[in-house]
């Protein structure tokens, strides 16, 4: 990594920490997030998503090795390793939302909906703007965090949407 | 096994799941889980949602006999 790129990724950090600072703090005023804690249902169901998380990470990191010793161009790259942890990051998210454990009791999901759909949005520009750029397309899926980070936050918000149209359809 | 005492003595006082899951702590979803019978609550829990309907244990949570 050289001077320019350990810049920018330093500086992309900063400002990804400063906005989601922010944005938690106006929440957290708010009153619609951080409130409370998870119920005992909840933290049995998210337990057992870190486990799901956990194995799939697992998993992933043996066939990583696999295709590493082929060596396929995009596992040859750090990016990949970012890429399962999104990975078991999406089960786990996954896993939790569908369980009705994502959220504490009594936090407010379009808050958090908001803030997702925000950031995603901001993650999938980026990714697509430097998909547009002018290196070859391998470069542009290997070196793109934040293409993979706006597509985890897309696939959150789009569970996140199907649950809520199936508890409404559920009803009391 | 559905928890139909539990879902009677809710609808007995005039509770929705949002409401009996506020008075104890808990999603509406943990409450809707204990009356489909898909999850069993710890004894704290129980005690909590005996004490918000007004029941004693052994009316929400003890078995009917056969």
């Amino acid at each position: 990594m050289n001077t320019e790129m350990a810049l920018g990724f330093v500086t992309g950090v900063l400002l990804v920490a400063i906005v989601c600072t922010v944005i938690a703090k106006m929440a957290k005023k708010k009153g619609s997030v951080g409130r409370g804690e998870y119920d005992e249902r909840q933290q049995i169901a998210r337990g057992k998503a870190f486990t799901w998380a956990y194995a799939t990470l697992l998993i992933y990191l043996a066939a990583w090795m696999v295709f590493r010793t082929m060596e396929i161009p995009f596992f040859m790259e750090s990016d990949s390793v970012w890429a399962g942890a999104l990975l078991s990051i999406a089960v786990f998210v996954g896993y939790a939302i569908f369980h009705d454990a994502y959220f504490k009791a009594s936090e407010s999901p379009k808050t958090w909906i908001v803030i997702i759909c925000a950031c995603g949005l901001l993650n999938l520009v980026i990714g697509i703007g430097r998909l547009l750029q002018g290196a070859s397309l391998a470069d542009k899926i290997n070196d793109n965090m934040n293409l993979f980070v706006g597509l985890l936050l897309v696939a959150t918000l789009v569970m996140l949407l199907i649950k809520r149209a199936m508890d409404r359809r559920e009803g009391d | 096994m559905k928890n139909l005492k539990l879902k009677a003595a809710r609808a007995g006082k005039d509770l929705s799941q949002q409401q009996l899951a506020d008075a104890v702590g808990v999603s509406r979803q943990t409450i809707n889980a204990i009356e489909k019978g898909d999850y069993n609550p710890t004894i704290k829990l129980c005690i909590a949602i005996c004490q918000a309907l007004n029941k004693t244990l052994d009316e929400l949570f003890w078995p009917a006999e056969e």
